[in-house]
């Protein structure tokens, strides 16, 4: 680990949640790209290739659990962590996340330390492993 | 008789002409004694025989009519002249049971030769209108001479076995009803019982085709014995327009049926009179485009069908009716129930992260220095904030339990820590409302559940503890081991639960009257919800409560099997 900046991508559509959680990687020291549906996430993820992509589970167009299979169908976006933000509450979704490959989950609302110490958490694993 | 002397006689001749006059007189006498006797009986047994409610028909060894009163001419159609001689099976007896009949018939004579006898039957026959009826039929051979005559009562009891199969198919229906949840089966059920309650083995439910302007098979029953795949997929496929029989019962809102005549241009007709279906009753549901539709029965035999079973048929479609309104109107509640829940889940909940995520950026001082005034403001902000999060999230917990969804996160649960944790939080409510809240743990082993739920519980507990207790009070949450169960109790000095109202205390949005008296906040979940996490975690939740003197509320959860009882000890004693 040294001082390489790492990159989060964050999706949702609700901006203001989208903002919010930019903001708090940002301070947390994340260089932070954000899309507002799954389409865009999918496009931003292979064209940036985060260290770590943070995704609602609802969204318009395609949902967080299909741009999840979507990452993990493609070489390039393959081991991109995905941490899945879910309104839900019940066992079947998170199952379902785990299922379409996803690293973690948050259910919302979450405290801001708590994301921030799984993103670390998920960043340092990888980079351990690399 | 006549008995006559012969001492008295006073000469042979005399004697013997007298012999001989008084031999013809006598003869003369029986045979007109004789006669007259005949005759008395015969009227006697003719009155009988045509006052009597049954017909009387006697046949003889052939089957031939030899007797036939104006009962048989009234039940069969057929006047004496045409039913004398007659051949009895072919005048009277559908065609597919004559052998059967035939069979019968030499069987008993057989029998009844080792004696008189008598044999009751129900068969079916056919009045000469083609009419088919039911009839019982008690039958006793006779040897006259080296003839037999066959005496027969015959009785209508068409009336009696329709009733039989009327009551039969209300029956069936009604526990079809009964034994069928979902909302899709109830009219395939009903179709099956009618279908066997009433010997009809072919039975349509006809749906409204608003597109159509007419109406679409939406179920069938067929009896497995009817083997036609024709005629079920023609009814799949048919679309019914016009004067077909549903329409017209759904226009005129009654029962109505119609000979299968195939005339009509229907695949479908000319089907089910290739199958030897001869009539077919429909039946309304309820009509208009959002009705239930028509029930269509088809029937073997041609004719209208019984009155009685016309008015059954009626019955049980308005049972229909009211079953599938009712269903209707709980799938619909059930419907809008969910989507108020996914609305609570998504659209209350959204909001509230924004509001509480960026309030959370304000008073950290992310965005910047805040005064002690905009911290204390931010700070009623976020607390109502939170106290709205929690409501929402009672709400869809109360939802969960009521879906039967709710499910823990089991692990091994350290339960002083959970009432530690309480106690914490609690600590600046119970300072606000001066009441002292102190913990009194002692060593317990942990049980197996989920933490964040069981901290719910107790939560929930200490908050009403506080909620209720006035100034100067003081709260203790004991954590102890009894009868190898942990318990957790949340006691109080505050104002007690009156005793009318005990019993209700743990129903779901039920509120004790002085919360609601001292404007107390809450919604009345929080008790129920508590059972609700204890109960799944195979423990209970009990109070007792002395009205002005306090309450204590008590959870008692199964102490995990395997306990590592040395490890929690060290643990805690490492702690204190």
């Amino acid at each position: 680990m040294s001082g390489e900046v790492r990159t989060v991508l964050v999706a949702d559509d609700d901006d203001d949640i989208l903002e919010l959680v930019a903001f708090r990687l940002e301070r947390a020291g994340y260089e932070v790209i954000t899309a507002r549906d799954g389409q865009q996430a999918l496009a931003a993820a292979q064209e940036h290739r985060p260290d770590l992509a943070v995704l609602d589970v609802m969204m318009p167009g395609l949902n967080g659990y299909e741009v999840t299979q979507r990452l993990r169908a493609e070489e390039p976006t393959r081991d991109i962590p995905v941490i899945l933000l879910t309104a839900r509450v019940q066992e079947a979704d998170v199952n379902r996340g785990f299922e379409a490959g996803a690293d973690d989950y948050l259910r919302k609302p979450f405290s801001p330390q708590e994301l921030r110490s799984r993103v670390q958490a998920i960043i340092a694993r990888r980079s351990s492993v690399r | 008789v006549v008995i006559l002397a012969k001492e008295t006689a006073p000469g042979f001749d005399d004697v013997d002409v007298l012999w001989r006059m008084a031999d013809s007189a006598a003869v003369a006498l029986s045979n007109a004694l004789a006669l007259e006797t005949a005759r008395h009986r015969a009227d006697v047994k003719r009155a009988v025989l045509e006052t009597a409610h049954d017909a009387y028909i006697a046949v003889d060894g052939d089957l031939s009519v030899t007797t036939w009163t104006p009962q048989a001419a009234a039940l069969f159609g057929y006047t004496e002249a045409e039913a004398l001689g007659a051949q009895a099976d072919e005048l009277l007896i559908p065609e597919r049971w004559r052998p059967g009949y035939r069979a019968t018939h030499e069987s008993m004579l057989a029998a009844a030769e080792a004696g008189p006898l008598t044999r009751r039957f129900e068969l079916p026959a056919v009045h000469r209108d083609g009419r088919r009826l039911r009839v019982e039929l008690s039958a006793s051979p006779l040897r006259v001479g080296s003839r037999w005559q066959v005496n027969g009562f015959v009785r209508d009891i068409g009336d009696r076995v329709a009733r039989e199969r009327a009551r039969e198919a209300q029956r069936a229906v009604s526990q079809a009803l009964a034994e069928t949840p979902a909302r899709e089966e109830v009219v395939p059920r009903v179709l099956e019982a009618l279908g066997r309650a009433l010997h009809w083995p072919f039975a349509i439910h006809w749906v409204p085709d608003p597109l159509a302007r007419g109406m679409r098979c939406a179920a069938l029953w067929r009896d497995p014995e009817l083997a036609r795949d024709d005629l079920t997929s023609a009814a799949r496929d048919a679309v019914l327009t016009g004067e077909a029989l549903p329409m017209r019962a759904c226009r005129e809102d009654v029962p109505v049926w119609s000979e299968v005549d195939g005339g009509d241009g229907l695949p479908l007709a000319a089907e089910a009179r290739r199958t030897g279906l001869r009539a077919a009753v429909a039946v309304p549901i309820t009509c208009g485009p959002d009705g239930f539709g028509v029930l269509e029965l088809w029937q073997r035999r041609s004719g209208p069908p019984e009155p009685e079973v016309v008015e059954a048929l009626q019955a049980i479609s308005g049972l229909v009716a009211q079953v599938l309104e009712r269903r209707r109107a709980a799938a619909d509640a059930q419907r809008l129930k969910d989507e108020f829940f996914a609305l609570v889940s998504h659209e209350l909940r959204t909001p509230l992260t924004s509001i509480v995520g960026y309030l959370e950026l304000l008073i950290e001082e992310e965005a910047g220095e805040i005064s002690p005034d905009q911290r204390r403001f931010l700070g009623v902000i976020e607390r109502n904030a939170r106290r709205l999060q929690r409501l929402v999230g009672d709400l869809l917990f109360a939802a969960q339990v009521e879906a039967g969804t709710l499910s823990l996160d089991r692990e091994s649960v350290d339960l002083e820590e959970v009432v530690r944790e309480a106690v914490a939080t609690g600590r600046p409510r119970a300072d606000r409302a001066q009441v002292e809240l102190v913990a009194d743990t002692g060593d317990v082993p942990p049980v197996e559940g989920d933490p964040d739920r069981l901290g719910q519980v107790v939560d929930n507990l200490v908050s009403n503890a506080i909620k209720f207790t006035p100034a100067g009070g003081r709260i203790t949450v004991r954590l102890c081991r009894q009868d190898g169960r942990a318990r957790i109790e949340v006691q109080d000095t505050g104002i007690g639960i009156p005793a009318a109202e005990q019993a209700r205390l743990f129903e779901r949005f039920y509120r004790a009257s002085s919360a609601t008296e001292r404007s107390i906040p809450g919604i009345g979940l929080g008790l129920s919800i508590s059972r609700a996490i204890a109960e799944a975690h195979g423990g209970a939740i009990v109070f007792e409560s002395q009205e002005g003197s306090g309450t204590t509320f008590t959870v008692e959860l199964p102490i995990a099997r395997a306990a590592p009882q040395r490890t929690t000890t060290t643990g805690r004693a490492g702690r204190t």
